[in-house]
């Protein structure tokens, strides 16, 4: 089974149908029936953040009731955070988040090769990206 | 998490070991993996679940749009 990984950014675009990706996202989810999505903690505490900042509780809701039932979430390990501190400040000046450094360390132990992410970052450091 | 107790043979002990140094993870996650892998989750209830963040999809209307192209920012002045 085809695994896949899921950022904020997808989260947030399937959430906000005001977004101009958002009918993109939706086909592009809808295409993933079959596979196995996965994420860890540090996205879900963005994700959690943010849509409860712009969409209230029920925007929480909605992450936590519907959404991310359907997505494996993985803990964030010391071998992971470690490894993405060093590349934080290896590249602090390129402006990459340190969540986007944890997701692309965390991608690349678990040999997970593409991203369900509407982030540039994540094609710069060599991820196939969906939507392409 | 659940902690469980297994016996392994030498060769597979030295195995999982290999993969586990290859993929820079505990030997817990190969295992977990394997686990997925060999038993995988119903695909009725994975269909389920799929099905149940599709009615989540759209539900929201943020006004500008810009949500999701601005979350580095918001999160940066939201109370976590």
């Amino acid at each position: 089974m085809t695994r896949i990984f899921v950022d904020t950014s997808a989260l947030l675009t399937l959430l906000d149908r005001a977004d101009p990706r958002h009918q993109t996202a939706r086909a592009t989810y809808e295409r993933l029936g079959d596979a196995e999505l996965v994420t860890h903690g540090f996205i879900v505490a963005e994700a959690l953040a943010v849509a409860r900042r712009r969409f209230g509780v029920d925007g929480a809701i909605a992450l936590l009731d519907d959404l991310l039932p359907a997505i494996e979430i993985h803990a964030v390990d010391n071998a992971v955070q470690t490894a993405a501190i060093a590349r934080y400040r290896a590249a602090l000046p390129s402006g990459t988040s340190f969540v986007d450094m944890v997701s692309l360390e965390f991608m690349a132990r678990e040999t997970i090769d593409t991203a369900f992410v509407f982030d540039t970052d994540f094609a710069t450091a060599g991820i196939e990206v969906m939507p392409g | 998490m659940e902690r469980t107790q297994i016996s392994l043979t030498s060769d597979q002990m030295r195995r999982l070991r290999a993969e586990a140094r290859r993929r820079r993870v505990p030997i817990a996650a190969v295992v977990r993996d394997a686990v997925d892998r060999v038993v995988p989750i119903d695909p009725g209830d994975r269909r389920a679940r799929f099905e149940r963040a599709l009615t989540a999809v759209g539900r929201f209307d943020s006004g500008a749009g810009d949500v999701a192209a601005r979350h580095d920012e918001i999160a940066g002045d939201t109370d976590w």
